[in-house]
């Protein structure tokens, strides 16, 4: 039971990286290959003030998504200017960088040693330490995520969002300046990235740069993908797909001399026939 | 397309729930009858998986010989082995192990950062985790549950640190590969150096992969060092290092980070740049009856050790013999077995003789070498 608490918990986290992601890639069509980074931003910020300072975890979690949202600010800056294929590898050169720092700053991160020992979250003298309580925080976190990701496609801002995904040119000129809009829903996406990096280095209580790489946010970008852009129930069960199908395959039954290559193997396959058999992903409302 | 959607989490839920009630049912937790299980994390694929093979085959070599004489108390040995992937993904592999499997025992993680990802689970379970590889300071003494037969990185750099100043090498500079073991390598060493009195005149680092060194040890001869101590991960950068310091003309007594240093491929190729280096390793002594006799038939069966020195290769089939002493001895109480285990001393094996000290460290010989005419010698 523990186990199936413990997947329950990565999907909802990884639930909460899609559907932030999804407000850049699937609403307003911008190819991010740099979530990971934002992500790994918001985990160490909030691991450092958790075990520098001894803060409550809530508070370091609100202070690590404004410090990331501030980073965002000054990158979504250089990025809105960028849109196709250049906005992907602008965005994946920036992913790199931060993976570097993560790995070289060493006084302030702990480079490749990483940072063990982080608290799980309490609050008012409610500790969520056990498995059950903690998939409970992370469900309402969900909860929170999502209704925000729906105020956003709602309001006449995320219809802009969708005209900039449909074609730029045709909304500039209305009037609109799209770059604006691009940085804004770049830093809201970002700063609820800083969530499910919070959530994450306080529930596996050790961090290191190797969980935020560019594989990282690839894996990110296929879950919505898979799921379906611009679907937030698809953002979901892409996550849920994503981290479920390697759990299960885990019993699949394969030799244990190469159960865990065979795994990767099998994992892959699954990936592509989905993807030659429905590109548009399982609930998606928009193509690539 | 509602229609879909139901489909989809109707299949979600049919793979884990079904998944799920298929191991836990079948498997009775705690049965007195049948295989002891035992789990495993290692880096089994992807960049670390040159490690992690290795280890799974040192690993299963043990256990088949265990079986073959019998096993533990009559009961054949099982061991689950899970991919760690060399990271957090060691979590995963650490809960599955305990709540599906219902082990009370993991050999692994391989890697400092299963290590460090796993041990939470496996404390709060109660579980004991064994590590014949990973060698961050940070798990010095982390659990009660968590013990290791491979040293920590901080004990050679400490010795290197001593021998400097006793050698009166004052001004020293470093170059350090930015990995987890030789971080950690390098801050023991600076700590250790600075309070013995040692200026750290150069501090240098560089990322897993680099192939041109010559801008920072240009910037470490300009500070003109009495010693470089090289820290780099791999045999493959620390000969690349070497090579260019010689390209631009830094001479001067060399120190080397870890056991790799004198690996046979540097020996040959730069046998004249490596006169006078100094490094430290774990003494295997690989003609004793026990360890020659493990490297034989691991070649005979394997063939190579791939990318992991032989000394893993030892402590990794070690810890399954380590695991079968203590249940031998202890019975399945994983509280009477984590005592015991930092009761276990002079233990004899593979990687020679074994004692775990009172945080879960093993206490570790180690033999300081010196490169002289193209050999590997004692420093006298």
């Amino acid at each position: 039971m523990e186990y199936l608490i413990h997947i329950a918990i990565l999907v909802s986290i990884y639930s909460i990286l899609g559907l932030s992601l999804n407000l850049v890639v699937g609403e307003a069509g911008l190819l991010s290959v740099t979530h990971a980074a934002f992500y790994g931003i918001g985990a160490y910020a909030t691991a450092l003030l958790l075990t520098e300072s001894g803060m409550n975890f809530f508070l370091a979690m609100l202070i690590g998504m404004v410090i990331t949202g501030a980073i965002a600010l000054l990158i979504g800056a250089v990025l809105s200017r960028f849109d196709g294929d250049f906005y992907a590898l602008g965005s994946l050169g920036f992913n790199v960088i931060v993976f570097s720092i993560l790995l070289n700053w060493q006084s302030l991160t702990n480079g490749p040693l990483g940072i063990p020992g982080i608290a799980r979250p309490s609050l008012f003298g409610f500790s969520f330490e056990s498995n059950t309580s903690f998939l409970t925080l992370s469900l309402v976190l969900l909860a929170l995520v999502w209704g925000i990701c729906t105020l956003i496609t709602r309001s006449s801002f995320g219809r802009v969002l969708h005209a900039i995904r449909e074609d730029e040119q045709a909304i500039q000129v209305f009037g609109y300046t799209t770059t604006y809009y691009k940085l804004v829903i770049f830093v809201l996406s970002a700063m609820l990235a800083a969530v499910a990096g919070a959530l994450f280095a306080s529930y596996i209580t050790f961090i290191d740069p190797s969980s935020f790489t560019v594989n990282e946010s690839i894996f990110m970008l296929s879950i919505i993908i898979l799921g379906g852009l611009a679907s937030h129930r698809g953002a979901v069960l892409g996550a849920a797909f994503l981290i479920i199908l390697p759990e299960a395959l885990r019993f699949a039954g394969f030799p244990t001399d190469v159960a865990a290559q065979m795994r990767q193997v099998t994992y892959g396959a699954i990936l592509i026939l989905l993807m030659l058999y429905r590109p548009q992903g399982l609930l998606g409302e928009y193509r690539l | 397309m509602t229609g879909k959607i139901w489909t989809w989490i109707a299949v979600a839920i049919v793979v884990i729930g079904g998944g799920w009630w298929l191991l836990s049912g079948s498997s009775a937790p705690k049965a007195e009858a049948g295989p002891i299980k035992v789990g495993f994390i290692g880096p089994l694929t992807g960049d670390a998986a040159s490690y992690g093979i290795p280890f799974q085959n040192a690993v299963k070599m043990a256990t088949d010989e265990i079986n073959a004489s019998g096993g533990i108390n009559g009961r054949q040995l099982q061991i689950i082995y899970e991919d760690g992937k060399c990271g957090t993904a060691a979590a995963s592999a650490a809960q599955k192990l305990i709540s599906i499997d219902h082990v009370q025992i993991i050999i692994g993680g391989f890697c400092s950062g299963e290590s460090l990802a796993a041990e939470p689970i496996t404390t709060a379970n109660k579980v004991i985790l064994f590590s014949p590889g990973s060698s961050s300071p940070k798990l010095t003494g982390i659990s009660k549950y968590f013990d290791r037969n491979y040293p920590s990185d901080s004990l050679p750099a400490i010795k290197i640190a001593q021998l400097m100043t006793q050698k009166g090498l004052k001004n020293v500079g470093v170059i350090t590969e930015t990995s987890d073991a030789a971080v950690a390598l390098r801050q023991a060493f600076v700590d250790e150096f600075q309070k013995l009195g040692g200026n750290l005149i150069a501090d240098e680092s560089f990322t897993t992969g680099t192939t041109d060194f010559r801008s920072a040890l240009t910037k470490i001869k300009s500070a003109n060092p009495d010693a470089v101590y090289v820290i780099g991960q791999t045999p493959a950068s620390d000969e690349l290092i070497i090579k260019q310091m010689d390209d631009i003309g830094l001479k001067t007594q060399l120190f080397g980070g870890f056991e790799l240093f004198g690996g046979e491929k540097m020996l040959q190729d730069i046998p004249n740049l490596l006169e006078g280096a100094i490094y430290m390793e774990p003494s295997l002594d690989e003609t004793a009856t026990t360890t020659k006799s493990f490297i034989d038939k691991y070649t005979a069966q394997y063939k190579t050790f791939g990318g992991l020195p032989t000394i893993y290769a030892a402590t990794s089939y070690d810890a399954v013999y380590i695991i079968k002493d203590m249940i031998e001895q202890y019975g399945m109480n994983t509280d009477v077995i984590a005592q015991g285990l930092r009761q276990l001393k002079d233990w004899h094996g593979a990687e020679g003789t074994l004692t775990i000290d009172q945080n879960g460290d093993p206490q570790f010989q180690y033999a300081v070498r010196v490169i002289h005419n193209g050999k590997v010698e004692n420093l006298k």
